[in-house]
């Protein structure tokens, strides 16, 4: 007989992801129903990978990527999913061969080319699903905006993420966490947008930056502040990490010790997600060995609140 | 395991017996076996003789041959099988305790020379994938009066174990011999 985690954890934080992804892509400009605006910039590529992972759960999901494949390709990253990629299980990735697969068939764009894979995946029901020209932006969609705006890469994804630290000063590092660019591209970027005066520099040790919140609000028309940076990518691998191993029946095991001791091995590899976005989390060094088995139902308990709180 | 790494010292420590289940079940797991052989506290702890929680595992011997699943003889432990190192670590990782909870240091007796008839009075236990022999009382007794003498103080560790093996003066005797 096998020992498992409580049946419903994993079916709560499934629903609890498809909830977010649906809100993220009704932000987004999808012609979705979603019961509220986002509360949190959308992660573009974060909301494609967590997508991909959720299909089999949600299929509408799949319509809304195929449209996105054919006619919002240009506005995602290919260099960012492809830094992303690696936090996710291999069932994710597969996936994203399909969506290349049609954003270079279908969307003509070039860039997917060598992620994409022989197949385009399931047939969506339609392909209709994203708005060419948004009426009013969804301040959530601000990524998605400034990428239109000034261009797909690390400029418009900087300045986004400067914009929701209100003014706070951030380093390389702490910009490159969030966005999954590696702390030596960011500080080159950062540093030309510096001298351009798109964005604020120290100029010395510690070199952080920092973004006109006044004037890019003017930039862009904002009337309110922006909105917080959650870190999605982090939290929804998990998420896609949680469905894989449930989905492959790895988180059962032959003793509740061994069932901990892989849950351990999934909540450190998972670390960041619990820690950038603060969500409550019991200290793993406070619940020695079987004991972890509910210290983890409570931390996924815990990311399931969060993201119905933040999504 | 003397020092939990946990920064809350009225929590209580896991008990050294889970610990060793837990390397036996990793083991297990990974289509794994091995076999050591156990002196020091944590002899005392599994024999009944003492009833601390926790201590470091110290490991005189390891298997290196088998018969029908059963050591049938033993050796040096140097180096440890490193599936075993292996399982070591993770459960040091999941009950909190230092890397080193369970060593060898003590296989370094081989040079001094084990008690004549060591390896025949070994008892063995199975724990999933782990054969754990415990060394019996009479070889215990060498090993804590030989660790004892090195210790001044008669309120020591090994000074305690050994009084709480009981030895009668003709095993003492030739446990010094």
């Amino acid at each position: 007989m096998s020992i498992g985690i409580k049946k419903n954890i994993v079916r709560t934080i499934t629903e609890s992801a498809i909830d977010s992804a649906w809100i993220q892509w009704r932000s987004l400009g999808s012609l979705i129903t979603a019961p509220k605006s986002a509360r949190s910039l959308v992660d573009p590529e974060a909301l494609v990978l967590a997508s991909l992972t959720l299909r089999d759960h949600e299929r509408r999901l799949w319509d809304v990527l195929a449209s996105w494949a054919v006619t919002g390709s240009k506005l995602l990253s290919v260099q960012r999913i492809k830094n992303l990629t690696p936090e996710y299980p291999t069932r994710t990735t597969d996936r994203l061969a399909e969506f290349a697969r049609i954003a270079f068939m279908e969307g003509g764009d070039h860039r997917w080319r060598k992620l994409a894979g022989a197949e385009s995946g399931p047939r969506p029901r339609t392909q209709e699903l994203r708005r060419p020209s948004a009426n009013g932006w969804d301040p959530a969609a601000l990524i998605v905006r400034l990428r239109l705006g000034v261009g797909v890469g690390l400029q418009a994804d900087i300045v986004a993420f400067l914009l929701s630290q209100k003014g706070a000063w951030a380093s390389s590092r702490v910009i490159a966490e969030a966005t999954g660019y590696s702390v030596y591209a960011i500080r080159r970027t950062a540093d030309k947008m510096a001298e351009a005066r798109f964005v604020e520099s120290t100029g010395h040790k510690p070199l952080e930056y920092r973004a006109d919140r006044a004037a890019w609000r003017g930039v862009l028309g904002l009337e309110e502040d922006v909105l917080p940076w959650r870190y999605w990518y982090q939290a929804f691998a998990f998420v896609a990490d949680l469905i894989a191993l449930s989905q492959e029946g790895a988180l059962e095991a032959a003793t509740k010790y061994l069932l901990s001791s892989h849950l351990r091995d999934l909540a450190e590899k998972h670390e960041n997600a619990f820690r950038l976005n603060r969500i409550p989390s019991p200290d793993p060094r406070q619940s020695a060995g079987e004991e972890y088995v509910a210290a983890f139902e409570q931390v996924a308990e815990g990311l399931a609140n969060w993201m119905s709180e933040s999504a | 395991m003397k020092a939990a790494r946990s920064g809350n010292p009225e929590k209580k420590a896991p008990a050294l017996l889970d610990a060793i289940r837990a390397v036996g079940e990793l083991l297990a797991a990974e289509g794994e076996t091995a076999g050591i052989v156990v002196v020091g506290g944590a002899a005392l702890i599994l024999g009944g003789i003492v009833s601390r929680l926790t201590e470091d595992v110290d490991i005189i011997a390891t298997a290196r041959s088998w018969r029908k699943g059963v050591p049938a003889s033993i050796s040096r432990p140097d180096p440890l099988p490193a599936s075993l190192l292996r399982a070591v670590s993770r459960v040091a990782r999941d009950f909190i305790l230092p890397e080193n909870w369970m060593n060898a240091e003590v296989g370094a007796q081989w040079d001094m020379g084990l008690p004549p008839g060591f390896e025949k009075r070994v008892r063995w236990q199975q724990f999933g994938g782990l054969s754990l022999g415990i060394a019996d009382r009479r070889d215990l007794i060498y090993l804590k009066l030989y660790a004892a003498v090195d210790n001044e103080e008669p309120q020591s560790v090994h000074y305690q174990d050994l009084l709480a093996l009981r030895p009668d003066k003709r095993e003492l005797a030739a446990a010094a011999t």
